[in-house]
């Protein structure tokens, strides 16, 4: 029976990467050493020579894909749409970006590159036939604050009625299934300057599902700084959608960012939806891929080394329990 | 992101041109975005040093695929600064600078296609050993 894969971005392991302690290799066998089969890649963060990938260095990539056991997925890619700074690109231009991209993506050997929502649809549909050419698929991020479930998404469903979902499907952020204020982000908000009392202040109105609105008046009492506020106003875009709406999608999901910031020593996340979210695309018959993005570096970094590594390991003995992998 | 890491602690220095006298002083710093740009999306860049402020023109910026000032940087869009690597900043300052400890900061701004990553740091550095621009070298 299909299945649900387990991979991973590489995105994840970028803190290392950045840091020059862990090359491409390093990573790509980081995510072997889990028995993660998937890789994703973003070319413009660890492959230097995009956008004209030399054959030298395909060689390499497909040779650590073989020494590892892993497959390419997904490429991202980002439609610079404001290259220069006096004018936006036309679609056109975008077009060639689009195409571009996608070559990047064949060459790289992955079904799929992530656009991002920023992309307009009209350079989307445009791009279809080049997506075939390549035989590399259109997936479009869907990433917080934009909702599965609401009305932003229909004219994306209109254009998979017209022109079918071969060559063009999404890519939901699982960032979107966000159940609660995470403990690092409420750490750092304290180590900004944000009351500790006013946070947990908060953290606990939130839990309560309290009105927000009251909540700013009360914290304002408690004689609340800017960077309460600030608190104040992330929890207040904290977006949890109803896992459910993943059936909504069922058909037309290529991919799964599975977006965390911190995983727990006892391999549960208490900030996402995942224990929901896994047993739903399990039920619409998901077979593709739960590909890690670590993005809780940039939280944590001012104040604790970054082992992205464990990190992601703790993910994927959660996607095991989840996934139902013996 | 990436903020404390983007003045690199190495690599600052007097730089000596081609006729023996000091033209100004050079830094190295680390891109605070998660991927490498082209450089036409290097969106702004301010380096403070003392009470002295340098911008566009007086800022060259050097990668390994190209060099150029900060006033022409918005046109250069084939060109690019990849995510692992340090971008080198000259600066002309007749004269260099005096003083063996430097307070160096930098505020740096790209452009995404999503928005504006800003990145800020601020680190006290020593000076190293001079670099020549020779000609005999040529």
């Amino acid at each position: 029976m299909a299945t649900i894969k387990r991979g991973v971005s590489l995105y994840s392991y970028q803190e290392e990467y950045f840091l020059r302690t862990m090359k491409l290799e390093d990573c790509i066998k980081a995510v072997s050493d889990m028995g993660a089969t998937g890789v994703e890649i973003i070319p413009e963060q660890m492959c230097n020579e995009y956008p004209d990938l030399s054959p030298e260095f395909l060689k390499k990539w497909f040779g650590w894909m073989e020494k590892y056991h892993v497959q390419p997925t997904c490429a991202d890619a980002f439609s610079e749409a404001l290259l220069f700074k006096n004018r936006v690109l036309s679609d056109d231009e975008l077009v060639d970006l689009m195409e571009r991209d996608l070559k990047v993506a064949h060459d790289l050997g992955c079904f799929v590159i992530r656009t991002l929502c920023t992309t307009p649809m009209r350079v989307i549909e445009r791009s279809l036939p080049l997506a075939k050419k390549h035989g590399v698929k259109i997936g479009l991020e869907i990433h917080a604050p934009l909702d599965l479930g609401s009305s932003w998404f229909d004219p994306y469903q209109d254009l998979i009625d017209r022109r079918g979902t071969e060559w063009f499907g999404i890519i939901p952020d699982m960032g979107v299934f966000e159940l609660k204020p995470s403990r690092i982000k409420a750490d750092r908000a304290i180590r900004d300057g944000a009351n500790a009392k006013i946070v947990q202040y908060v953290n606990d109105a939130y839990d309560a599902k309290a009105d927000l609105k009251k909540v700013r008046e009360d914290i304002a009492k408690m004689g609340a700084n800017a960077e309460d506020f600030k608190w104040l106003g992330l929890c207040a875009r904290i977006l949890h959608t109803d896992p459910q709406v993943l059936k909504k999608h069922k058909g037309h999901i290529f991919h799964v960012h599975a977006k965390f910031y911190d995983m727990l020593p006892d391999f549960t996340d208490e900030n996402l939806d995942y224990e929901v979210v896994v047993p739903v695309l399990k039920e619409i018959g998901y077979d593709g891929w739960l590909s890690s993005e670590y993005e809780g570096n940039r939280t944590i970094d001012d104040a604790f080394p970054v082992d992205s590594i464990q990190q992601v390991s703790r993910q994927h003995e959660m996607f095991k329990r989840l996934i139902g992998e013996k | 992101m990436f903020d404390k890491y983007i003045v690199c602690p190495y690599g600052l220095r007097n730089v000596i041109d081609e006729h023996g006298s000091i033209e100004g002083f050079e830094l190295k710093i680390r891109i605070p975005y998660y991927r490498g740009v082209p450089l036409s999306v290097v969106d702004s860049l301010k380096i403070t040093i003392g009470a002295e402020t340098f911008t566009n023109e007086s800022i060259r910026f050097t990668v390994a695929s190209g060099s150029f000032t900060m006033s022409e940087m918005s046109t250069v869009a084939t060109r690019r600064w990849n995510f692992d690597e340090d971008a080198t900043l000259k600066v002309t300052r007749p004269g260099g600078l005096v003083y063996f400890d430097q307070r160096v900061e930098v505020l740096i701004a790209i452009r995404a296609p999503y928005g504006i990553f800003t990145g800020h740091d601020v680190k006290v550095l020593s000076l190293e050993p001079d670099k020549y621009l020779a000609v005999a070298a040529k």
